[in-house]
């Protein structure tokens, strides 16, 4: 313990350095603290001791980058080979040197012979968009009950939305293609959009529901004195509230719709009804692979769910997390 | 046993965009209390982080005893350390996390459990040992903290607002068997808080911090007694000082409408410092010529609520600053009257409280009870 | 808007006040709310489930149920060497059936793109800009599993893939070849895709947990004296091991439900001589591919879902 004077005055002008010789303090003045850092005459070995831990650290980012870049590497390829001529893509897309680039390709597969790419790519919104609109209403009027009330075959219900969950779509395939035809759905947008309502319904509902059991009930009784009809209430204050759940569901929902390969194969056969996703893997001929208009209708049909993505990155990850992990 | 000394150490975040602390100067003594006491983001918390290790100084160097240790790692300085959410592991048990500093360092397990058992006995939570932090209630997870924190002996002891989560009873309590830990176990203690009766409750010496960089330090009594700074008398004591605004003019301060008060009556309090204390820089610690000079400037006069008295009618002689009485809170044990004073409102905590709103009323108070501060803050007296 | 009438006309009535009134409002909303979704949900999910449990049991003429017959479907198909191929997997020659190569992928597949997403998770967790990085390695699980199936073949084409480029640059130019079409190799190379895939979506879990543990944490054990390797065996790994659980069920779920990728390099018989075939491929063949074999399609599909459902059960059960 420092034997302080209290009658010792410490610093009368803190302007200037003054050093207390007992406890060696010495006080600013708040304005005298720069906004920055000071630029600081460093010695050599202070610059040394600095860049030592910044050049293990740029080592990681070094390792970071080069590990990110290597994972897009194949998407880099298909993106150059989009426009480049086929020869050029044989020689290999990454002799980046005299190369030639052509739209030919995205033409080419823009009006590929069985099914073209524009009319694929039309037929995949008509069926994307009532498909993800719906579940997303449905399953949140689903999802409501499910938080709040007990109803009879609650249990149950919810144990079939998880066996759902588990099941591969291969296995609704045969029932749901003997129903389409029974109700003369098969092979029309309707049948389709209706499937994949029915197949996205279950992890809707459980993922709305683990979400609004986060609302607090506080809420819904604060509206109930208030007046309000559990509509109103479902209507003024759960859709509201649940937007960011809602917005999570709509991309998810829209990026598994719109990337379904297997429903489409199964319930659309006629060419004119084609998804693009469907068509792809027909462009890769018997002679020689068309790899410039494989990658072209690749490009066009991953770029509506890429694009999303970048554009809902974090609604789509918090949703993907949550439907798991919580 | 270890002093730590601070050396000009400055902390810049964000490429130097922000100041977490400037140009700290500052000695620990071994053995001692010190806290650490701000506003939030003062960087008082930093200043902890620098001293623990957890961060590095921009610039500026540190020392335990006569070893420089900025640079170094946590681990290898020694220090133990009390985070404010106490940062137990959740997946150990309670003997497993006050084990755990031994166990990274590979003391044997018989020698462990013996070290755990001595610990957990003095902080009283010895029957807890077997379970998870998140079955414990907030003072007992305190005390496992605090477990972990003394198991290994360390040379520095460090708490980051460490009461901040317990209710106002508990705290009370852990205040005390703090304080009493501390003097068992003689480390040198470092506390960060932003309560100021902790601080002034535990401390040897209190450090006031305010954007960066330190405002006074003192022993908690002189603190009160003399805040070196507007600011820190405004931080310290509540209610806080009154800070009457007012104009140096040839030796007097007006207060406008208000009044005014003789400076060298006030100032002689700081004739007697003169006397035996040695001013560094020239001109203001001689107080006898700033009295004399026509030194014109803003300054303002603190004086503390308990230190005014209040009259309804006009002394004589003394110190008199007039008002007009705002509210009236009787609060039991005193009763605090809130004047206001040219649109500025002043405190006074009264024994009793006869007057009433709206009256007009005379602020009195003694020599020795003001302080003066010039237009920079800076007490003058 | 119709459903909105619909509100407000039964919101009308619900101006009684006496208790059996409330109940009964209850009960309508609870029905209002609930049932247009579980009718979708129940034609087109629940009701082509018990259809395929049932079917199971029955005989099949192409489309149309006939009659019970017992096991017969099930010891057929479990016996097909499709499915399971004994003497193939006695020489470790390819095929060796579908559900031998599902179980493949599981082994190979699961444990690496749980390693990777951790180790990347790991990597990017205190970097700058980590948000991209983990982006540009989380865009492939949102890329069509088509397109990735594609671009699969690409990179292993003898002359444009990239992959081949790589081991003439290293030297290793014998090695070349197209490996997609290859029986023996295929399925590995398939399986290295999906990790390439499926590891962003282990990250993007990983990465979540990571920073889900209180910094303070990690400072506290750097004080406690713990260096880096003790910091992740003592606190991170054991705060991010009920992750992992999930990590590695979900990537179990996924490679059991492999069907895209396969198919779109080895188109319905999953590979040359179904040298890669996966259980999802052989039920799409038997529903819908010449012969029909609606029996073993519907066996086959409750085989992967009796895979799994344990394991979306016990997920379930952990939350």
């Amino acid at each position: 313990m420092t034997d302080d004077d209290p009658l010792n005055p410490t610093g009368i002008d803190a302007g200037a350095d003054t050093v207390n010789d007992h406890d060696r303090t010495r006080y600013l003045r708040t304005e005298e603290i720069p906004e920055t850092a000071p630029e600081a005459d460093l010695d050599w070995q202070t610059r040394l001791n600095e860049t030592i831990p910044t050049s293990k650290r740029a080592l990681t980012y070094l390792v970071a980058i080069a590990v990110a870049v290597l994972w897009i590497v194949p998407f880099i390829g298909l993106f150059m080979a989009s426009f480049r001529p086929l020869s050029e893509i044989i020689g290999g897309w990454w002799h980046v040197e005299g190369m030639t680039f052509t739209l030919e390709n995205y033409y080419q597969a823009w009006d590929y012979s069985t099914a073209p790419m524009g009319r694929a790519l039309r037929n995949t919104f008509i069926v994307t968009i009532p498909a993800v609109l719906i579940v997303m209403l449905l399953g949140v009027m689903a999802a409501y009950p499910f938080a709040r009330f007990e109803f009879p075959l609650k249990t149950t219900l919810f144990f079939l939305i998880l066996l759902v969950m588990a099941a591969p779509p291969e296995l609704v395939a045969m029932g749901n293609y003997n129903a389409l035809h029974e109700f003369g759905l098969f092979d029309t947008y309707m049948g389709l959009i209706l499937i994949h309502i029915g197949w996205g319904l279950g992890w809707v509902v459980l993922f709305l529901r683990n979400y609004l059991l986060g609302i607090p009930e506080e809420l819904e009784e604060a509206a109930r004195i208030d007046g309000a009809s559990r509509y109103q209430i479902f209507r003024t204050i759960i859709l509201p509230l649940s937007t960011p759940a809602l917005v999570s569901v709509a991309v998810i929902q829209f990026t598994w719709v719109w990337n379904a390969f297997f429903f489409p194969l199964v319930f659309m056969r006629s060419p004119e009804l084609y998804l693009a996703p469907q068509v792809l893997p027909l462009m890769t001929g018997r002679v020689q692979v068309e790899w410039g208009m494989i990658a072209a209708g690749s490009i066009m049909t991953m770029a509506v769910p890429v694009i999303l993505f970048l554009l809902l990155e974090r609604y789509y990850k918090r949703g993907m997390v949550a439907a798991v992990a919580d | 046993m270890t002093s730590i000394v601070m050396e000009d150490v400055s902390k810049y975040f964000d490429g130097g965009q922000t100041i977490a602390n400037y140009r700290l100067t500052l000695e620990v003594v071994d053995g001692e209390f010190l806290v650490f006491l701000g506003p939030s983001g003062c960087g008082k918390t930093t200043a902890l982080r620098l001293i623990a290790g957890l961060e590095q100084p921009s610039e500026g160097v540190i020392y335990f005893d006569d070893e420089r240790v900025d640079g170094r790692s946590p681990s290898s300085r020694n220090v133990a350390m009390v985070f404010q959410n106490y940062a137990l592991y959740p997946h150990m048990t309670v003997a497993e996390n006050i084990g755990y500093p031994l166990r990274v360092r590979g003391v044997p397990p018989d020698e462990r459990d013996r070290k755990v058992e001595e610990v957990t006995t003095l902080l009283h939570i010895e029957d807890q040992v077997g379970k998870k932090p998140a079955a414990l209630s907030g003072g007992q997870r305190q005390r496992v903290a605090l477990a972990r924190a003394i198991i290994r002996e360390p040379s520095v002891f460090l708490l980051d607002e460490p009461l901040s989560n317990l209710d106002a009873k508990l705290r009370q309590e852990m205040r005390v068997e703090l304080k009493r830990l501390q003097n068992e176990l003689d480390i040198t203690t470092v506390y960060v808080t932003h309560n100021q009766e902790e601080a002034m409750s535990m401390a040897d010496r209190v450090v006031v911090m305010n954007r960066g960089t330190i405002q006074q330090v003192a022993p908690p009594q002189e603190l009160y007694e003399r805040p070196r700074t507007a600011w820190v008398a405004r931080f310290i004591g509540s209610p806080p000082m009154n800070l009457f605004e007012g104009t140096r003019r040839n030796g007097s301060i007006d207060f406008g409408e208000a009044g005014a008060v003789e400076l060298d009556d006030v100032l002689r309090v700081g004739d007697t410092v003169d006397d035996e204390g040695s001013t560094a820089a020239p001109g203001d610690g001689d107080t006898a010529s700033v009295v004399t000079s026509d030194v014109q400037g803003e300054v303002a006069l603190g004086v503390r609520p308990e230190d005014l008295t209040i009259t309804t009618s006009r002394p004589t002689a003394g110190n008199v600053i007039e008002g007009r009485v705002d509210t009236v809170e009787p609060l039991g044990e005193y009763v605090l009257v809130n004047v206001t004073v040219n649109d500025q409102l002043v405190n006074a905590k009264l024994a009793d409280g006869t007057v009433s709103r709206d009256e007009r009323v005379y602020l009195t108070f003694d020599d020795d009870d003001a302080y003066l501060y010039d237009e920079n803050g800076e007490l003058v007296n | 808007m119709s459903l909105r009438d619909h509100f407000d006309a039964v919101t009308a009535d619900t101006d009684r006040a006496d208790g059996l009134a409330v109940d009964r409002d209850k009960a309508i909303a609870i029905a209002v709310f609930l049932i247009p979704g579980l009718t979708l949900f129940t034609i087109f999910s629940v009701a082509p489930i018990v259809y395929s449990a049932i079917g199971s049991f029955y005989s099949w003429d192409t489309f149309t149920m006939e009659h019970f017959v017992g096991f017969d479907n099930w010891i057929r198909s479990l016996t097909d060497p499709l499915i399971v191929n004994w003497s193939n997997m006695r020489e470790f020659q390819y095929p060796m059936g579908a559900l031998t190569h599902n179980l493949l992928w599981v082994v190979l597949h699961v444990p690496a793109s749980t390693f990777l997403g951790l180790a990347l998770a790991l990597l990017f967790a205190d970097l700058k800009g980590r948000r991209i990085l983990r982006s540009m390695v989380f865009a492939g699980f949102t890329v069509p599993p088509i397109v990735i199936g594609l671009v699969l073949m690409f990179v292993y084409d003898p002359q444009a893939g990239i992959f081949n480029e790589f081991l003439r640059v290293i030297g290793q130019g014998h090695l070349v070849r197209n490996w997609t079409q290859s029986p023996q190799v295929a399925i590995y190379a398939l399986i290295a895709g999906g990790i390439w895939v499926h590891t962003g979506f282990s990250m993007l879990l990983y990465s979540s947990a990571l920073s889900a543990i209180d910094p303070s944490l990690i400072e506290s054990a750097k004080v406690d004296g713990a260096n880096a390797w003790r910091r992740f065996w003592d606190i991170i790994w054991p705060l991010v091991k009920p992750v992992t659980a999930v990590v590695v069920i979900m990537g179990i779920i996924w490679v059991m439900r492999m069907f895209d990728i396969v198919y779109a390099a080895g188109g319905a018989a999953g590979g040359p001589n179904h040298a890669y075939s996966v259980l999802g491929i052989e039920v799409y063949r038997a529903a819908f591919r010449p012969q029909i074999d609606y029996g073993m399609a519907m066996v086959v599909a409750l085989l992967q879902l009796f895979i799994v459902a344990p394991l979306a059960l016990y997920i379930a059960r952990m939350r």
